[in-house]
């Protein structure tokens, strides 16, 4: 499908610029912010962003896509990402996005564990008019095991045994700091946010209590555990238009 | 800080890419993204190499091809024409007049393709990037077997001898395949016409493609004589995988991509 017109800028400062993408919509009155999801996860579900950017466009919302610094094609080195960065990074997100777009609202659309420095970030903000989750990552400590599980496996896969322990600063492909590791080591979904805040999950996934909203996401959504392979990436499928669709009704209805 | 700008090209200025440096006496790299790898490259490897190379004095162009990451597919304008478009571009602006194109895998085949198409173009980086199979691929992969313990060789030899005699599934495809490569004879005629430009390559074979390359003297195989010039550098490392996924892979691509530069074009502030 097409993603429609859009326009690619720098945002935030111009000591730590950020790569975004605006998709605008003519008299859009409530914008999205979308917050992509972390390390191998972003560049495999780029497509898919936005993919879904211009889906939401065409249904009258200003979308802007971005990505942190230090990763993707944002200014920075990737040691340099951390939770306190990420949440400046949606501040100026939300920022560009009223400033560009002249929206009345903005919405933040957050990917897997974007959930959690979004989370924090959203409950010192009185001006958010909802946090969606999509297939939010609850548990950070559980999350960065598995991962630190999953790149043991990707070194052996790559290296050998010889090179399946070595500790060089680098998970999941990506150079990481050890600040990074404890923010998501310490992070959780626990007190709510101020705003409102939605799920997009499969049928499967347990419900997340402080969610007032949940959309359902079908079998064949794009699945972000299928490993680091270089042909992973993720596309929209026809069933997952509808929960898009839904999403966007509901996101248009927060300027009701 | 870094220097950043982004540029719009191609039909209806739909394509978008991201120019890192200033100007530069030395070729400026163009790096199409890789496979469906969006351009920012495999754990951001462009970007890393962006960065490095802007401290050197040396300017990088990262662009998605049509239908990968934000490209859109545009008719008539497959990943070959995209990288002429995206030359012409950038010569159009004066942003550079050479260029150095290349990458991974299927970048480094556009690498190939631009450097056999267009003049401009001085230089080529071509990790695991073409190259043919031929006996020292096989005895390679003999040498290989031989070096298990013998109750495994039968084993072995049956998977090798290939899924038909195992009585299994048809053979996955080769790396000829489904790579935009030329024939070994036209890669040799192609590789003596980009000397004769002097146009200069740097080869690079990790383990990640041990499926057409285990052994350093397929390359004389398959290039010629051509592939002991002075303008063809050439590695095999085979304690690296294709994406440079950890730490020291990364470092020693980055270093040998700068080091090069030097070489084939000069250090900062001299123009070859």
């Amino acid at each position: 499908m097409s993603a429609g017109p859009w326009q690619p800028l720098w945002i935030g400062d111009a000591s730590r610029p950020l790569y975004a993408a605006l998709h605008p919509a003519p008299g859009a009155r409530v914008g999205v912010a979308m917050a992509p999801p972390l390390l191998h996860e972003q560049p495999r579900s780029r497509r898919v962003l936005v993919e879904i950017a211009g889906r939401l466009a065409a249904s009258g919302l200003a979308c802007l896509r971005f990505d942190y610094f230090g990763t993707g094609d944002s200014a920075g080195a990737g040691e340099q990402h951390d939770f306190a960065a990420m949440q400046a990074d949606l501040d100026a997100a939300v920022a560009a996005l009223r400033d560009r777009a002249g929206v009345r609202r903005v919405a933040v659309l957050a990917w897997r564990a974007a959930a959690l420095p979004a989370w924090r970030w959203a409950g010192g903000r009185d001006d958010l008019a909802a946090l969606a989750l999509w297939e939010p990552v609850a548990d950070g400590a559980a999350w960065l095991a598995a991962l630190q599980a999953a790149d043991r496996a990707e070194r052996e896969g790559r290296y050998g045994r010889a090179g399946r322990d070595v500790e060089d600063a680098h998970l999941m492909g990506f150079p990481v700091s050890r600040r990074w590791r404890d923010d998501v080591a310490a992070a959780r979904l626990d007190a709510p946010p101020r705003a409102e805040t939605w799920t997009i999950a499969r049928a499967a996934a347990p419900a997340e209590p402080a969610a007032q909203r949940r959309f359902e996401l079908p079998a064949d959504a794009p699945r972000f555990d299928d490993g680091v392979g270089i042909e992973n990436a993720m596309f929209l499928s026809r069933k997952l238009l509808g929960v898009i669709d839904e999403l966007g009704r509901a996101f248009a209805a927060l300027d009701a | 800080m870094s220097m950043q700008t982004l540029e719009r090209f191609g039909p209806d200025n739909r394509l978008v890419g991201v120019l890192s440096g200033g100007a530069s006496s030395r070729p400026l790299l163009v790096l199409p993204n890789a496979g469906l790898v969006p351009r920012a490259g495999p754990f951001r490897l462009h970007v890393e190499i962006a960065q490095r190379l802007e401290a050197s004095g040396i300017a990088t162009f990262r662009f998605d091809l049509p239908g990968v990451g934000e490209s859109p597919h545009l008719a008539g304008l497959d990943a070959r024409a995209a990288t002429r478009v995206a030359l012409d571009h950038l010569a159009a602006h004066g942003i550079a007049e050479r260029f150095v194109v290349g990458g991974i895998c299927s970048a480094a085949d556009r690498g190939w393709l631009a450097a056999v198409d267009d003049a401009r173009v001085a230089g080529a980086v071509l990790l695991d990037g073409v190259c043919f199979t031929g006996p020292w691929f096989q005895w390679a992969r003999i040498a290989g077997v031989l070096a298990r313990p013998p109750r495994e060789w039968p084993g072995v030899l049956r998977r090798h001898a290939g899924p038909a005699a195992a009585g299994g599934a048809p053979a996955a495809p080769a790396a000829a395949d489904y790579r935009d490569w030329p024939s070994r004879a036209e890669a040799r005629a192609q590789l003596r016409a980009l000397l004769a430009r002097d146009v200069r390559l740097l080869f690079v074979y990790t383990r990640g493609v041990e499926e057409y390359f285990r052994d350093p003297r397929q390359f004389a195989w398959s290039f010629g004589a051509a592939a002991r010039d002075p303008r063809v550098s050439f590695h095999y490392w085979r304690d690296c995988d294709h994406t440079f996924y950890a730490q020291m892979p990364r470092r020693r691509l980055l270093d040998a991509l700068e080091r090069w530069f030097d070489e084939a074009f000069g250090g900062a502030g001299s123009a070859r």
